[in-house]
């Protein structure tokens, strides 16, 4: 069982070409932490799609991780004595469907308090070729017309919980090696979930299709030992921009050496602008990155003095 | 300013690919005109490329006549390409111009994060060769599928339905055009609004995509200029 303490940081910010053509950021982001930084930890992240069918994914959006992070709490205070195949069962058969169901509550509320507008009519009317009310507006229309990505972090003091539906990418960083001072921190990257090979091209999986609960990837990792040090969570606008996979997974490595040796003051401060510079130079969509570490992961290495530095690994690791 | 985290950043690839038919009966002014008509396009089309930076336009060439070959190979820069007179002899086998298309388009062959490739196919006659295999074996592969595809009938003869099934979706027909000028105004076209439209697209629902396609692109303008009898194919 872990007691570690997590940090919560991230950013969005509206892509370069959503300048360039006048479009809303349609990303969204929001997490659940305690003060202290104990566990549970919930971080979703979502991709409104904004087609031309989808005129309220940046709503969508939002209420895409607000609907996560409140269903999460409430899932996890009923599973706190499960035992993780039980956890397991429990997302896959039932809590994945009642995340759906919750966000399409949110939509027809948000949809109730904020009718279509005339422009919006005109756009389901050409979409459709006839005539529409604002009362015959169908569900799937409503539904599509707020499609939106979901991806979701849950960490509790025993396992990683990891649910995907449409593009976007998680990644892990560990940080398990016994340090050496020839190699401080052997720094692993990897992908919690298995590629969805169809999501090419501009098309993606969403909350609005009907199969929207069959299509999440799902995983549970169980800790074994310390947990690992680093999550990142992030739309597809910010793996987009770079030039390769490698490169996209270096960030993993390359955030947590920052924060070791800069803090989490430094690494934060220029983040937006960071990412404003990723869509620019690189994919041109919105990009938007959550981070969760493990306190400790960072703590450890805060640059003590070089000939302290085995010593105190050593204590930290193994006591005293 | 660099990027602190992560490998280098680089604009999304985006594969332009011409399929251009060089059977004999393209000879004399609508090879003259197809030829004219790319050459023209390439500096409208390099104003997308850089009105849309995130992109990265690739441009290659496909030619069919008897069998098919690629007449630019390697995917080019559009701020490097140059183009090359085709000449027209033979018969018109588009199905196999669809197989090499189909084959650059598979998935081990694509960036993962590419943007969906613009196929453009002109054609001004019947295929002589299996298009349908041609045809299948591109629409089995997951970008052939997602390509946008545009395609130009060059006079009369043109087989319209063989070009609606490469398009694949009801709403976009293919673009007849009769005339030299037609022809080098619409391969203009061609060349630069799905370009535009392919090179920032939002994102969409898997399989809820209208029936314009995956990427909507407008329709082609009429033709209003008065036409000169002598540049009639």
């Amino acid at each position: 069982m872990s007691t570690a303490r997590w940090k919560v940081f991230g950013a969005s910010v509206r892509g370069a070409t959503h300048v360039r053509r006048q479009l809303p950021n349609q990303d969204a982001w929001c997490d659940e932490v305690r003060s202290d930084g104990s566990s549970p930890v919930i971080v979703a992240v979502s991709d409104g799609h904004g087609s031309e069918h989808c005129f309220r994914s940046d709503v969508g959006s939002q209420l895409a991780v607000e609907a996560a992070v409140t269903e999460c709490k409430l899932c996890l205070a009923g599973l706190s004595s499960a035992s993780p195949s039980e956890i397991k069962d429990t997302i896959e058969r039932r809590f994945l469907g009642h995340l759906v169901r919750a966000w399409k509550e949110r939509v027809k509320r948000h949809a109730a308090e904020h009718p279509m507008t005339d422009d919006e009519l005109a756009r389901l009317r050409a979409i459709r070729k006839t005539g529409v009310e604002n009362e015959t507006i169908l569900d799937a229309e409503l539904w599509r017309a707020y499609g939106a990505t979901l991806l979701v972090l849950v960490l509790t003091e025993t396992y990683a919980l990891y649910l995907q539906l449409g593009d976007g990418e998680m990644l892990v960083v560990t940080d398990s090696v016994v340090p050496t001072d020839a190699e401080p921190s052997a720094i692993i990257v990897s992908r919690p979930l298995p590629k969805d090979e169809s999501l090419i091209a501009n098309e993606t999986t969403s909350l609005c299709r009907d199969d929207a609960e069959r299509q999440f990837r799902v995983r549970l990792q169980l800790f074994e030992g310390r947990p690992p040090a680093l999550f990142l969570l992030s739309t597809d606008g910010y793996s987009n921009a770079f030039e390769s996979s490698a490169g996209f997974e270096q960030v993993g490595g390359d955030l947590l050496r920052a924060l070791r040796e800069q803090g989490l003051d430094a690494v934060s401060r220029d983040f937006t602008d960071e990412l404003n510079h990723v869509s620019e130079q690189g994919s041109g969509d919105d990009v938007t990155v959550a981070i969760v570490f493990r306190d400790d992961s960072v703590q450890q290495l805060v640059s003590p003095p070089s000939s302290d530095r085995p010593k105190n690994w050593l204590r930290r690791l193994f006591g005293n | 300013m660099a990027n602190r985290f992560g490998g280098a950043l680089a604009a999304r690839p985006l594969q332009f690919i011409w399929i251009a038919d060089c059977s004999g009966s393209m000879a004399g002014k609508k090879i003259e005109s197809l030829n004219f008509g790319i050459r023209e396009a390439i500096q409208p089309m390099r104003e997308v490329a850089t009105e849309n930076p995130n992109a990265q336009v690739l441009v290659r060439a496909i030619k069919f006549s008897d069998g098919a070959q690629w007449h630019v190979s390697q995917p080019t820069e559009i701020h490097d390409f140059k183009w090359a007179d085709l000449t027209a002899d033979g018969v018109t086998d588009m199905g196999k111009a669809l197989q090499l298309a189909a084959d650059s388009l598979k998935t081990n062959n694509m960036p993962e994060r590419g943007l969906p490739p613009v196929l453009v196919l002109l054609s001004d006659g019947q295929p002589t060769d299996d298009f349908n295999a041609g045809l299948k074996a591109m629409m089995d592969q997951p970008w052939g599928a997602k390509a946008v595809r545009v395609a130009i009938a060059i006079g009369d003869d043109a087989d319209l339905d063989v070009l609606q099934q490469f398009i694949g979706h009801p709403e976009r027909k293919p673009i007849q055009v009769t005339n030299a000028n037609d022809l080098v105004k619409m391969i203009k076209w061609a060349s630069t609004v799905p370009l535009k439209a392919a090179s920032n697209p939002n994102s969409q629902p898997m399989g809820q995509s209208t029936a314009a396609g995956v990427v909507p692109i407008p329709a082609p303008p009429l033709s209003t200029s008065p036409i000169d009898p002598s540049d009639v194919f």
